[in-house]
């Protein structure tokens, strides 16, 4: 391998599909090197670019670090895993599938909230009779703390969580939630409300730079041909 | 950033002479030193400070499981250590410190933005004649500063309580009134409600609640629970997490009063505003404030004449306030002032000209563990910021009386 330009897809599910086919409908065939259970990979007919599969957090985490030039990930980890985003990263390219909004979904039963207004004045009442602020489990820890920051919403305190999320509320370990959700069954399923204000970003995947990577030595140039073969208009495979 | 930021590595020698000068001054005027831990357990601690600096600060896991915090800041690590030392302390007590808080920068730690920071600090805890103590609290500052050769700053004065006051005069539902009380340290909600509450039908409701609140709003306690329970029922919705169901209905009967009230007065709006709006030398704040509560008839004589016997005790004190402003939307950062707040800043140098700073916070102590509310003031100087601006000046070991 020569490795101009190193570009991350991800490395198992519907992503993985999705990514490989919406390269491959515009001429961009990504296939593995040696074992099929390997991470290695190639683009047909471009010698200079190595292919990673990786998970998609550690996409957003090396795309920060500069390990690769390119990446597919979704913006929501992106936005949670770098802070200042928009100075060390470059979003190139919505891709039009894995979409997931992340919101914050309280019980439903809490007929008193429906906006973070209404939050954040229950959370001080909760707060005198409960004494402790308000649980929100999540895994996104800053995105939560900007959005409630920017939504003058104080009253709360993140507990981390990794899994299983909207099953906190019910299960007594947290209070509400922040977490993605695509069709909202799941909320539901778990007697979960998205605040009417609380769609804190609308995620989908994302093909993006790293502005800290080494761009001289051909990766801009490679970059540039790539991308001119994504603005292409798709074609259907025969 | 600039060479005066704290990015500027001050000196280590002159950090130190400024540091111990400093302690010097809090010690001779009878402050006991104590030594806060840097290590707090970050539960405790962060349930008084709130996720906001807790996103900027830095929390990790131990072996054994148990969350810790690298302090932050110093009162709240100091105030801990009060409450543990008590017996020996006494309720009365009067401590100093000086250390490092860390906390994540606000660019990121590119840039050279320090992570760390030196404090220097003071407190008061328990019951003294309130405005001696703080006028004590503002004059050790500045006779803190004057031995490192700073006297060349403005002073900026605020006082909580006189708000507090004007907000208990002017005659509105007491909810209202909490609700700005208790927003009016983040100005922008505290605007957005207050705009609110001067609209007829300020709600946004969907239709089925709306209609909940109407049934409920001439409801006893048990019948709204009980057309509460019913609209849960008839949708399906379990009651489910820690609130209960008498919980909610609260809740629904406090929006459901709101939504057949009449709407704040305008005069009382803008009364609020103008007074927000008052930026005054200390000495003409009495004056303009008498006229203003008198005019709309409010009584608001008990905070005032707390706010001049302040003032009295600073001059006493010998506390030059000849530059010195009073401004009433001051004290509005953080969230645990409760009383008078003052700031002394370098004109024209921003966030890094703001060198000490301090305020009365009388919740505090009671809600990281006392028995009972106990009255805090206290203050902090920068010591990295005081450096970088006395860097190169005339200090030396041997101009020390």
């Amino acid at each position: 391998m020569t490795e101009t330009l190193t570009i991350a897809v991800p490395s198992k599910g519907r992503l993985m599909e999705q990514a490989s086919q919406y390269f491959a409908d515009r001429g961009l065939h990504i296939k593995k090197i040696g074992h099929d259970r390997g991470y290695q990979g190639e683009i047909e007919g471009f010698d200079d670019v190595d292919v990673v599969y990786l998970s998609a957090s550690e996409i957003a985490y090396q795309l920060k670090t500069g390990q690769i030039h390119m990446g597919i990930t979704g913006e929501d980890l992106v936005r949670e895993n770098i802070i200042g985003a928009d100075q060390r990263v470059e979003f190139l390219k919505k891709l039009g599938f894995g979409q997931a909004d992340v919101v914050v979904a309280v019980p439903d039963c809490w007929l008193d909230v429906h906006t973070t207004a209404d939050l954040e004045e229950m959370a001080r009442e909760f707060r005198r009779r409960h004494g402790r602020r308000l649980k929100v489990a999540t895994k996104y820890m800053n995105l939560t703390r900007q959005f409630f920051i920017r939504k003058a919403v104080a009253g709360y305190r993140i507990v981390e969580s990794l899994g299983a999320t909207e099953g906190t509320p019910m299960g007594g370990t947290a209070d509400l939630i922040v977490d993605i959700t695509s069709t909202g069954e799941t909320l539901k399923a778990n007697h979960l409300r998205i605040l009417e204000d609380g769609v804190i970003l609308q995620s989908e995947a994302n093909l993006i730079a790293s502005r800290s990577a080494e761009w001289s030595g051909g990766a801009a140039e490679v970059r540039l041909e790539i991308m001119k073969k994504l603005e292409s208009e798709p074609k259907a495979e025969a | 950033m600039n060479e005066m930021s704290a990015s500027a590595i001050p000196d280590l020698a002159h950090m130190q002479l400024i540091e111990r000068r400093i302690l010097h001054a809090f010690t001779g005027a009878g402050f006991e030193q104590i030594e806060p831990a840097i290590m707090q357990p970050a539960d405790v601690y962060l349930q008084q400070i709130g996720e906001a600096i807790r996103g900027r600060t830095y929390v990790f896991t131990d072996i054994d499981g148990e969350e810790l915090c690298l302090r932050p800041d110093l009162t709240v690590p100091a105030a801990r250590v009060y409450i543990e030392r008590l017996q020996e302390l006494g309720e009365k007590a009067r401590i100093c410190y000086a250390g490092t808080a860390f906390r994540y920068p606000h660019d990121g730690p590119a840039h050279g933005n320090a992570r760390e920071f030196r404090q220097a600090g003071i407190e008061i805890f328990g019951k003294e004649e309130a405005e001696k103590a703080e006028a004590e609290i503002l004059s050790l500052t500045v006779t803190a500063l004057k031995e490192v050769g700073i006297t060349d700053y403005t002073i900026r004065l605020g006082d909580l309580g006189l708000f507090y006051a004007l907000l208990d005069a002017i005659e509105m539902p007491i909810r209202w009134r909490k609700r700005l009380s208790e927003n009016f340290w983040r100005p922008n909600e505290f605007g957005n409600i207050l705009r609110k509450l001067g609209e007829p039908n300020n709600h946004d409701y969907q239709k089925e609640i709306a209609a909940l609140l109407r049934k409920i709003t001439d409801d006893s306690q048990k019948e709204a629970e009980s057309h509460v329970a019913e609209y849960l029922a008839e949708r399906n919705i379990p009651l489910i997490g820690a609130r209960g169901l008498t919980e909610i209905t609260n809740q629904l009967i406090t929006k459901a009063s709101d939504l057949i009230s009449d709407p704040l007065e305008p005069e009382k709006i803008e009364l609020i505003e103008r007074y927000l709006k008052i930026s005054a030398p200390p000495k003409a704040v009495g004056a303009r404030l008498e006229d203003l509560a008198s005019n709309a008839g409010l009584d608001i004589t008990q905070a005032l004449d707390r706010y001049q016997n302040r003032i009295e005790w600073l001059s006493r004190l010998d506390v030059d306030l000849t530059h010195a402003e009073f401004t009433a939307d001051f004290g509005r950062q953080i969230e645990y002032y409760t009383g008078f707040v003052f700031q002394i800043e370098k004109q024209d140098m921003g966030q890094e000209g703001h060198i000490a700073g301090g305020g009365r916070y009388n919740n505090l102590l009671k809600s990281l563990g006392m028995p009972r509310k106990t009255p805090a003031i206290g203050a902090a100087i920068h010591l990295d910021r005081l450096a970088a601006l006395s860097e190169g000046g005339k200090l030396s070991e041997g101009d020390k009386s």
